[in-house]
């Protein structure tokens, strides 16, 4: 029997473990997670509304800086959603408790960076090309009005990744 | 068996340099020293993921480097520092980790737990030193941990619940289980070490088998 023959491999992929362990948290806090939905999502809200108002105030031309920002501010509180309820309240929280535990570093990282791509970037990205049509509508298709929100949205996105990256 | 090969690990300006030792399953590995000789140090090495050694650390012929993941779920650290979930109770914490190792037994976590006696229903962060020292055995014996890693564990212990512990080592060393121990305490080394080996100044200065007080050594 060779070396190799010796590992008992869990079926289980590394980032399936970190999936079941998410679930179980978030079921296991699930009032704690219930009220900061409800806040991030009636925060989004608000600052919907007050989009839209300065949007129509400028006659649109405000529009993607405000959208930008308030996703931002969405982006941040999703997240948190995820991450603070691994109650040391930071994402090196959870690199830490689990730095003795059989999963790869990478693994909790991939399913963070899923659920950023899945729940929140993704929407960014929609909402961003379904505003497409209102540029054109309003005639207001200039290199800013196109470029600076994607480089506002890859700020963004890099700033996430920081975030939820592995750390020591 | 555990086996270090020429293990040198830097930390800052502290080098524990040239470790070389064997030891087979089954053994209690007392390691000795003063603050500061690289006990903890030792104990790390063979822990972290992301090593700052040179040198080779088999475990089963396997270098535990290559295979990580699989050597950490045959490994059980256990030290006071170490971090669970404090604001959940023990079951939870067996319950949220349970996913991350193939053979966790949450009945036999609670036959254990009942051992040392200890509540399920306890939040980690509540326990004593020596609470959440037993929390961490019993968590380790649940999912079929085969190298116990105890750092300065028996610290604090009231010498009743010392003589209990060293009990529950030796059921865990008859299931082939390999233990290392840093300890301070004279009378813990010579009743209960298999071997010994002492670290000074970041130097392993013997490795020897121990023929103390009761030899348990057979």
């Amino acid at each position: 029997m060779g070396m190799k023959d010796n590992i008992e491999y869990n079926p289980k992929t590394g980032m399936d473990k970190v999936r079941e362990f998410d679930e179980k948290i978030l079921r296991m806090d699930s009032d704690k997670i219930l009220l900061r939905r409800i806040a991030a999502y009636f925060f989004e809200f608000l600052i919907g509304i007050a989009v839209v108002l300065i949007c129509y105030e400028s006659n649109w031309q405000a529009m993607h800086w405000v959208v930008a920002v308030n996703y931002s501010f969405a982006i941040k509180i999703h997240i948190d959603v995820y991450m603070i309820i691994y109650e040391e309240r930071h994402p090196i929280s959870i690199y830490q408790l689990l730095e003795k535990i059989p999963v790869n570093p990478r693994d909790i990282f991939k399913v963070r960076l899923s659920y950023l791509w899945k729940m929140l970037y993704k929407r960014l990205v929609i909402f961003y090309i379904l505003q497409l049509p209102f540029l054109v509508y309003h005639n207001k298709v200039t290199v800013v009005n196109i470029v600076y929100p994607i480089a506002v949205i890859a700020l963004v996105g890099v700033g996430c990744i920081f975030y939820i990256r592995p750390r020591k | 068996m555990l086996e270090f090969r020429n293990v040198t690990v830097k930390r800052g300006k502290f080098t524990l340099s040239n470790i070389n030792f064997q030891l087979e399953d089954g053994y209690l590995l007392g390691i000795l020293g003063k603050n500061g000789a690289g006990k903890t140090t030792l104990l790390n090495s063979i822990m972290e993921r992301h090593p700052n050694y040179t040198g080779d650390i088999f475990y089963q012929g396997i270098d535990i480097q290559k295979e990580p993941e699989w050597f950490l779920e045959k490994c059980a650290y256990i030290a006071d520092d170490n971090r669970f979930f404090n604001k959940k109770t023990a079951m939870e914490n067996v319950e949220l980790l349970s996913g991350f190792y193939g053979k966790m037994d949450k009945e036999k976590f609670k036959t254990y737990m009942e051992e040392m006696k200890l509540s399920c229903r306890k939040q980690v962060g509540a326990m004593s030193r020596g609470q959440f020292i037993r929390f961490q055995i019993a968590f380790a014996r649940a999912h079929h941990a085969k190298l116990y890693l105890l750092d300065e564990a028996t610290a604090g212990m009231d010498p009743v619940f010392r003589r209990e512990f060293y009990n529950i080592m030796r059921q865990i060393l008859a299931e082939e289980a390999t233990i290392l121990m840093t300890t301070h305490i004279q009378s813990d080394i010579d009743r209960n070490m298999d071997y010994i080996c002492r670290l000074e100044h970041g130097k392993m200065v013997f490795f020897q088998e121990n023929f103390g007080e009761e030899g348990n050594h057979e």
